[in-house]
């Protein structure tokens, strides 16, 4: 597309560029209420007009960039150069927004300014000038509310228009140059009149300089990063030693008559100049003037000095106990999903009733039904085996009933019981996975072929599919966080406690967004300015167990604490801990030690978050987890489920010759390694080595090998190959789960964490601490916590108590002294 | 007099900001320039919230320590 | 085995293929939130492993 027309959104952060983009190109690209929720550049087409590309580029300030994200916005706008910008203005926060707009109009490329959220203005009562603002900056200007769907098509049409004319008789753009210099442009186009006295003179002396080295339509633009020593333009001008001493002169000469750094200089002779123009453009309701609005009174409450921090925990601990608490919302649910929707069948709820059949259930609730047949065949197993008393065991809980007798009449009878039919106790709806049982047996399939779809493909999908609930509420928990604006005000919180521990309040947004997903959480540690608080934080943020970590805790949660609903939430303290320890020792090292003093942060003005956002960005998240359910986990189970059921010469095993298989041999080479960890059967490895692939593959996994265990529900299975492995099955499965956590994230992650580290070595550096992290704690968990509960001893023992003392030396060695710059 | 010694609801006029170019380049693009009245919205620890033209700012007690200011 | 289950197992096989190149070619998704045609950050639910530029028109080049 060669003569395709670019157009730029630019603009400060929450100025609503995503919202308008998004109306504009019809797109549904991410939009929230914390800062940084843009960190690339974003292309889509305008409605209506295939030839043009509207970028939507991260929110800015200034020219000057601060952070990594505004890096990506200067290096576009200055190097690539659109054919016209369209710049965003908060109209309700006018004259902050200017200070931007004055830097982009000096770039001299045609721009349209859209006063956004033009709704509020005039709600507020207040009136702007639009004519005097458009003389003054030379540009459009018009009004729009992106919200509302308001002005903003005719501001896109506004600046193709004003793109078009800028290319029409000055002739095709020079090839190879980015720059948007036209051939033919004889002189720089009109610029505002900023700035006054020495400065002007001073700028206009290096415009001479620098002349014929730049585009001539951003000559001003350059001239003034000229003036501020901004050590890149310099750089790429190539100034000579004998000009730039010239100019070295003018500034120095400015400096000293206004007392201020030639940075600061121009930043106040900008606020000037805006200073001067809101006087006559801007008519502020007075009435409204120095009033507390409704974000600062909420703002009272959420960052009260006492409050804001039980009030933060409060809010997880809620979203816990609604995801995984015993008789809580999410638990009813996936237990549903897991027992009925996915797997046997459940009743059409207000439709059951007791047995209305003549014979053995009779008058019985179905649940009683079920337990008397599961008696009825302990019974039957017990006379068989020759035994004189019988129990039967708690699915869930794994607890035996009371001990009864067995004779000869009571097996009889137990012989005669047939499994109750389950339509006979109300309106009974089959589950997908007795659907596919049913229809593969009236096929007559093969019992291998069998096996493969329900056991290993369908399995392990229901697995994951069955903890939707849990993570769903998760995920509408963080999307109301998002869009709410509390984020930012978390990060503003925590910066408190962080900053003891070296680390900025900053830090606590890619946190907040990896309860989520990893990927995006290593993403937003772009907003943090300091580079290596930045490396720290990608290195630290997936500590969090994200949305699909959130899946093996449920699933540890329900098999193994389900009294315990709070061993869920403390696994985000830990995670949380982890970073803060992590942070202190990594801080204590060569590699880290730096004070990123400053904390500076923009709290967005709270609103109401709507139905349609928090929907979503809830359903886009459960989206990407349903699609890895089928992309990943399928395929990734059909693979697991042929390695096990093949030996290395590629005969098809029987049930009972799993010790044969393939899967078997790989997880015995490498089980050694999970061995101090207590989980050192090869089912245990080849769980948690799978779980690289996406984590909750370590429930799917686990779900398929632990299939041949004792027990008839795979809930069951896995609480047998804990038992198994483990003389303290609880602790051994605390130990995985933590283990799983809290090792490097899935291969998604470590590829994101790659690729913004910037480097291999860091990329490695990464994927190792987190490693050694995550088995010194399942290290630790398991060893010690069998030496409290009498398990003795051991050389694992010991290693622990080592690792864990080169941890604790790690955090609390004293930090070394800082060279004296 | 420096930011840091303001109590909630007080207002103060900026002189100057000083420390690290960046972090003082920074606060200078969201409006902390000489002149520029602020109000603290709230306060803990030292950490608080200015209320900066039309816009709220978080600071921390270190960066507000670095902001001079003057009674208005 | 009878043609029941070979069908059934060419089913399983093919679709598992599938989503294999599916990911090896588009990259692997992730609870990233973002759309296909948005969030950049590589994924599968995003627009590809090479990244937002796969999914953005070619229009720098000339």
């Amino acid at each position: 597309m060669a003569n395709s027309i670019k157009i730029a959104l630019a603009g400060n952060p929450n100025s609503g560029k995503t919202t308008l983009f998004n109306a504009l190109t019809g797109s549904e690209q991410y939009v929230g209420n914390w800062p940084g929720v843009t960190v690339e550049k974003k292309d889509g087409i305008l409605a209506g007009h295939r030839e043009v590309v509207i970028q939507d580029l991260p929110g800015i300030y200034s020219l000057s960039p601060y952070s990594a994200e505004e890096k990506v916005s200067r290096q576009f706008l200055v190097e690539e150069g659109p054919d016209a910008i369209l710049n965003i203005v908060d109209g309700t926060n006018i004259e902050r927004n200017l200070y931007l707009s004055t830097q982009l109009a000096e770039l001299g490329l045609p721009m349209v300014m859209a006063v956004n959220m033009m709704d509020v203005v005039r709600k507020n009562g207040d009136k702007i000038d639009f004519e005097k603002i458009a003389k003054a900056l030379r540009c459009e200007v018009v009004g729009i509310s992106a919200l509302k769907n308001e002005g903003g098509q005719e501001a896109a049409e506004k600046a193709v228009a004003m793109a078009k004319c800028g290319e029409q008789g000055i002739g095709k753009r020079e090839e190879g140059r980015g720059n948007g210099e036209r051939r033919g442009l004889r002189r720089a186009p009109e610029v505002p009149h900023v700035f006054t006295g020495s400065v002007e003179h001073a700028i206009a002396h290096i415009e001479e300089s620098i002349q014929g080295k730049v585009p001539l339509r951003s000559i001003r633009w350059y001239a003034i990063k000229v003036f501020e020593r901004d050590r890149e333009i310099i750089n790429r001008l190539g100034l000579g030693v004998g000009e730039m001493k010239h100019i070295e002169e003018h500034i120095r000469d400015c400096e000293k008559e206004l007392g201020d750094d030639a940075e600061s200089i121009i930043t106040n002779q900008r606020y000037d100049f805006i200073q001067r123009l809101m006087d006559k453009s801007l008519a502020l309701n007075e009435k409204r003037k120095g009033k507390a609005t409704l974000s600062d009174r909420i703002d009272k409450v959420v960052t009260h000095r006492i409050w804001a921090i039980p009030i933060f925990i409060l809010s997880l601990c809620a979203m816990w106990w609604l995801a995984v608490a015993e008789n809580g919302p999410g638990t009813l649910l996936t237990d549903w999903a897991n027992d009925g929707f996915l797997a046997d069948g459940w009743h059409l709820p207000f439709t059951t009733h007791e047995c209305r059949e003549e014979g053995r259930y009779k008058g019985m609730e179905f649940e009683d039904a079920q337990e008397e047949f599961a008696k009825a065949e302990a019974t039957v197993q017990a006379w068989e085996a020759g035994e004189k008393k019988a129990s039967i065991e708690d699915e869930e809980t794994g607890e035996a009933s009371d001990e009864w007798d067995v004779d000869e009449a009571a097996y009889n009878a137990a012989k005669e019981a047939e499994e109750p039919d389950p339509s006979q106790f109300g309106v009974w709806v089959p589950g997908i996975g007795a659907l596919i049982t049913g229809a593969l047996e009236r096929s007559g399939v093969s019992d291998t072929v069998k096996s493969l779809v329900v056991d290993g493909a369908w399995g392990g999908v229901a697995t994951v599919l069955g903890f939707v609930p849990v993570i769903f509420i998760v995920f509408l928990f963080l999307a109301f966080l998002e869009d709410c604006g509390y984020m930012a005000r978390v990060a503003f919180i925590m910066d408190r406690i962080f900053r003891k521990f070296g680390l900025s309040g900053k830090s606590f947004i890619p946190i907040l967004i990896g309860k989520g997903c990893g990927v995006p959480a290593v993403m937003a540690t772009r907003t943090i300015e300091n580079e290596r608080a930045r490396r720290m934080t990608t290195i630290l943020a997936t500590f969090i167990p994200c949305g699909a970590k959130t899946v093996i805790i449920a699933m540890f949660a329900a098999l193994f604490f389900r009294e315990q609903w709070y061993v869920a939430a403390l696994m985000d303290v830990v995670g949380i801990a982890i970073i803060i320890l992590g942070g202190v020792a990594l801080k204590k090292t060569r590699l880290f030690k730096d004070e990123a003093a400053s904390f500076v942060l923009e709290l967005p003005a709270y609103h109401p978050p709507t139905v349609s956002g928090v929907w979503h960005h809830t359903w886009n998240r459960l989206k990407g987890y349903i699609l890895k359910a089928g992309l990943i986990i399928f395929p990734a189970c059909v693979f697991l489920w042929f390695v096990m059921h093949f030996d290395w010469s590629l005969n098809l095993l029987a049930d009972e010759e799993i010790e044969k298989s393939i899967l078997h041999d790989l997880g015995s080479w490498i089980a050694w390694f999970f061995e101090p960890l207590g989980f050192g059967s090869w089912q245990g490895a080849a769980a948690s080595v799978s779980a690289e692939i996406a984590k909750e593959q370590a429930t799917a996994t686990l779900g398929l090998v632990a299939a041949n265990m004792d027990g008839s529900t795979t809930g069951s299975h896995i609480q047998a190959l804990f038992g198994a492995v483990s003389d303290f099955p609880k602790l051994a499965a605390l130990s995985f789960m933590v283990f799983n956590l809290f090792v490097p994230p899935c291969m998604v992650a470590i590829a994101v964490t790659f690729r913004e580290m910037g480097s291999q070595k860091w990329g490695w550096f990464a994927v190792g601490f987190q490693l050694f992290v995550g088995y010194a704690l399942a290290l630790s968990v398991y060893r010690l916590g069998v030496l409290f509960a009498g398990g003795g001893f051991g050389v694992w023992t010991a290693l622990a108590v080592v690792v864990d003392l080169f941890c604790l030396w790690a955090i609390f060695r004293p930090a070394r002294k800082e060279a004296s710059k | 007099m420096t930011l840091a010694t303001l109590k909630e609801g007080e207002r103060a006029r900026l002189v100057r900001v000083s420390g690290d170019d960046a972090v003082k380049h920074h606060l200078g693009a969201l409006g902390f320039v000489a002149g520029t009245v602020v109000r603290v919205v709230g306060a803990s620890y030292g950490n608080m919230i200015l209320a900066v033209h039309e816009s709220r700012i978080a600071v921390n007690e270190a960066t507000a320590q670095e902001i001079e200011i003057e009674a208005v | 085995m009878n043609a029941a289950s070979a069908i059934v197992l060419a089913a399983v096989v093919a679709f598992a293929a599938l989503a294999v190149w599916r990911v090896l070619r588009k990259g692997a998704p992730c609870e990233c939130g973002g759309t296909r045609k948005s969030c950049g950050c590589g994924c599968g639910c995003c627009g590809g492993a090479e990244g937002h530029d796969n999914a953005s028109p070619k229009a720098v080049k000339d």
